[in-house]
């Protein structure tokens, strides 16, 4: 156990890591390793600023927290500071990931058989060029301990593959993959069937998109695209520590505020699986279900303690560190749009002309947000039409959330297996994202 | 049989921003290792942090050879060189003296607005040994400031950034950049839609540049999937368009490891993939080039401890002999601080919002324009549509800062 200075609040993340990665790219192997590693970081708190420090010298902890210390002052009424005060204190293992379900058990050449069932459905295709299949893993076996009494054990895992192609026809051009993600190694096989459909229609797109008629369209977002503007034009701005200190911002983003159409709820939840399955966060503090945006109106932001403070708000587990190098800023979990009433068809057939977005190459988000999609169709009289290509949808945030006007009432939770959020200097960070198929108006299409 | 051993150090020094305050100090100093083994076609790599055990990585590379990861490849062999960009860093004390007055003298200045994001100092040192006759050690040495600004009034998370990166810690400098855009940004012009000079400023940013890092990456290049395959030696751009990929400060102020993760480098650390408008060469490491006939570049990179894998590296494009004024005259141009979020189509077309610009007209920032979008192709950006750099500075700040392409502007 470690000595913690009096004067100070003090905690410790040490991060035992295992990650696989293969890497396979037009039928030659370019990785197949595994490494495991452990590394900490430090944080110690004085009442006025905090001090870290990153380490891989786990056995030099109480030497690192000993020298944060120096740089800090001694405040006798540390316990009393509001930041200390809101630490949770929680206690005892949460390990999630045992035996079987543990990626570190499972044989490095099963986990290259899971990528190369696929290999010959894109050898075999002739329009595919290039192809590439990455398969990665992760599980981290975190401990934390904390002044404040915290001494807490638990892990986090998430495992997929990607397979992506170049397609080439003549002087046409196109670029797709294949994302499986999750946190069970069982549950990412045997996905031949939906591999081949995606590859076929990346192939009808390749032969058949028109350029699209710039101007402004109603747009279906599928639950990927969905789910990416959920994030990035809405889930950001939920992240709480852009608002410390900042009276406009507060007055802005009070919480009951209409912000959306009615049919609209946005959630952020650590608890769900997926790539955002967060059961602590790396304040030692339990996930929880957050409603960002209920029935349109704002309900409640993402926190760490600094922020749930600094906004005399509640805990909410969001407070998350890409790895060992960084200290925890408040960040999404699973960030999704909840499912509504309609049926996909009924989505479609109630549109004279408009745009559905399949698939996406990414997204992002200020007061304007952006999607560059991958594969789009035209809607024609209520029908999908022509495969269409686009270099970018935009649309100003706050308009675009109340110009939702219909929901599909099918939700799907996804993940991009090789990249993940990023915000400011830590990316990717490993987020779940997703919703139904949904329908906004008046999007600006190039 | 050969053996490699390649490590990455980094010390940091970093400043985080709050709220205009400064509320956090972290430091690291992470040494990551890797050990190679080359052996019949094969590599086995096995990767540590903190202090290297080299019997233990050796045992490790050598089992890794089970993998049979083939890498046929010649490993770089003869050459010793080592490189330093920058001096001594100051100390972690005069560091925070410094920002605390840099921070003090913005607030002061400007109270209508919050500060927020990092400030850092780093010194990093790539090594590569092998037992073929070479040592290879880069050091960089170098400030990175990264600023986000808001309005207090504004209902935005965030409004826009200032930065810099450099040798040197120069703080009025910065402060000269923040003036620029916060003195200039209540000043909210109105915008006609039209084509205008639209200035990129950051010299190695990637909107403007992804046509070229995905289609030139030598893989894509040499399997037929990209859109300049089999153009190599093809005049396709403007006479006045030469595009490097570079790690060289002298030149071009790039702060960037000189050799690969193969212990590839260039003469002057230059080389270019287009020269005045032809294109000449994919960007490549030992793998593409070898499996596609293609000229090795040197652009291998990856993580520490994977096999190199190749990824783009700095372009930059390579400035004219038009001075700015030559460039713009009388007209006015678009300078652009935010693009995110803009993408090319497959076959070229390129769009893209700005969430962040300023006009400028006769030498000078006008005011802030609204929220645009851009649009043009590839081949009319950098041919008919390619004004250039200019071989003077456009706001003053840095010796070269920005790259002018005319292209069709609306208001979103």
């Amino acid at each position: 156990m470690y000595r913690f200075p009096k004067g100070f609040y003090t905690d410790v993340r040490i991060e035992d890591v295992f990650e696989t990665a293969i890497s396979v790219t037009n039928d030659n192997l370019d990785e197949k390793k595994e490494k495991e590693y452990e590394a900490a970081f430090i944080r110690l708190f004085d009442g006025k600023r905090w001090f870290y420090s990153s380490t891989t010298d786990v056995s030099n902890i109480q030497n690192e927290i000993d020298k944060l210390s120096e740089m800090a002052e001694i405040n006798d009424d540390i316990v009393e500071h509001p930041t200390v005060k809101k630490f949770q204190v929680n206690e005892g293992e949460f390990y999630k990931f045992q035996e079987n379900e543990n990626v570190r058990n499972i044989d490095l050449d099963k986990k290259f058989d899971v990528i190369s069932d696929y290999f010959d459905l894109v050898k075999e295709c002739k329009y595919v060029k290039m192809w590439k299949a990455n398969y990665i893993d992760l599980n981290i076996r975190k401990s934390f301990f904390s002044s404040k009494g915290s001494r807490l054990f638990f892990d986090y895992q998430k495992v997929g593959y990607r397979i992506s192609w170049q397609l080439a026809d003549g002087d046409e051009r196109f670029d797709e993959g294949f994302d499986v993600s999750a946190n069970i190694f069982e549950s990412i096989k045997n996905k031949r069937d939906k591999m081949k459909e995606k590859l076929d229609k990346s192939i009808h797109f390749l032969k058949n998109a028109v350029n699209v008629e710039p101007g402004k369209y109603t747009v279906v977002l599928s639950p990927l695209a969905a789910g990416v503007f959920a994030h990035e034009s809405f889930g950001h701005k939920s992240e709480s520590d852009f608002m410390i200190g900042d009276k406009t911002m507060r007055e802005e983003w009070k919480i009951g505020k209409k912000v959306g159409s009615d049919i609209l709820n946005i959630v952020d939840d650590g608890n769900l699986q997926g790539n955002g399955f967060v059961p602590f966060d790396d304040e030692g503090s339990r996930a929880q279900e957050t409603f960002l945006i209920k029935e349109g109106k704002l309900a409640g932001r993402l926190h760490s303690v600094e922020t749930a403070v600094d906004l005399s708000e509640e805990l909410t587990g969001n407070a998350r560190a890409k790895d060992f190098e960084f200290e925890p800023i408040v960040r999404m979990t699973n960030t999704y749009i909840k499912a509504g009433d309609k049926t996909f068809d009924e989505l479609i057939s109630e549109i004279d002309e408009g745009i559905l977005i399949d698939t996406i190459s990414h997204g992002s988000g200020m007061s304007t947000f952006t999607i560059a999609p991958r594969i789009a169709y035209y809607i024609k009289n209520g029908k999908i039409d022509k495969p269409v290509k686009i270099s970018v949808v935009t649309g100003n945030v706050f308009e675009t959330l109340n110009e939702i006007d219909g929901l599909s009432d099918k939700l799907e939770i996804l993940s991009f297996t090789l990249g993940g959020c990023g915000k400011m200097e830590q990316f990717p960070l490993p987020v779940g994202f997703g919703g139904p198929y949904v329908r906004v108006r008046n999007l600006n299409v190039q | 049989m050969n053996k490699e051993i390649f490590q990455i150090n980094k010390e940091e020094f970093s400043i985080k921003l709050a709220n205009s305050k400064i509320s956090s100090l972290r430091k690291k100093d992470i040494q990551k290792n890797a050990f190679r083994i080359y052996k019949d076609g094969f590599i086995g790599i096995a990767g540590s942090l903190g202090e290297i055990d080299e019997e233990d990585l050796e045992e490790k590379a050598i089992k890794a050879l089970d993998n049979k990861i083939p890498y046929p490849y010649e490993i770089t062999k003869n050459q010793y060189k080592t490189s330093s960009i920058g001096q001594d860093l100051m100390s972690d004390e005069d560091f925070l003296k410094k920002t605390e007055e840099m921070l003090e003298s913005l607030n002061k200045k400007h109270p209508d607005f919050t500060f927020s994001n990092s400030i850092s100092k780093t010194r990093s040192v790539k090594f590569l040994r092998n037992d073929e006759n070479t040592e290879l050690v880069s050091e960089l040495n170098y400030y990175e400031t990264d600023i986000v600004f808001k309005h207090k009034e504004s209902k935005n998370i965030m409004d826009g950034f200032f930065g810099d990166e450099d040798i040197i810690y120069d703080t009025n400098r910065i402060e000269k950049m923040a003036d620029m855009m916060l003195y200039n940004y209540n000043k909210e012009l109105d915008f006609e839609d039209g084509e205008y000079p639209v200035v990129f400023l950051t010299m190695d940013t990637m909107g403007p540049f992804m046509k070229f890092i995905r289609d030139l990456h030598g893989m894509i290049y040499g399997t037929g999937s990209s859109l300049f395959s089999g153009k190599i030696g093809e005049k396709l751009f403007s006479d006045n368009f030469t595009l490097l990929q570079t790690a060289s400060y002298e030149n071009y102020e790039v702060i960037k490891h000189f050799f690969d993760n193969e212990g590839t480098y260039q003469e002057n650390f230059t080389v270019p993939l287009i020269e005045n408008g032809v294109l000449k060469r994919a960007y490549t490491d030992k793998k593409t080039s070898e499996m596609f006939d293609l000229e090795l570049t040197g652009s291998a990179d990856g993580d520490f401890d994977s096999v190199p894998n190749l990824n783009y590296d700095t372009f930059v494009v390579k400035p004219s002999d038009k001075t700015a004024k030559d460039i713009f005259g009388s007209k006015k141009a678009v300078i652009v601080i935010e693009a995110g979020g803009g993408d090319f189509t497959a076959d070229g077309k390129y769009a893209s919002p700005v969430q962040l610009s300023y006009l400028y007209e006769d030498g000078e920032i006008k005011g802030r324009l609204p929220q645009l979008n851009i649009s043009s192709h590839v081949y009319d950006m950098y041919g008919k549509d390619f004004l250039g750099v200019p071989k003077d500075s456009i706001l003053g700040f840095r010796d070269k800062d920005g790259m002018a392409i005319n292209m069709k502007v609306s208001k979103i």
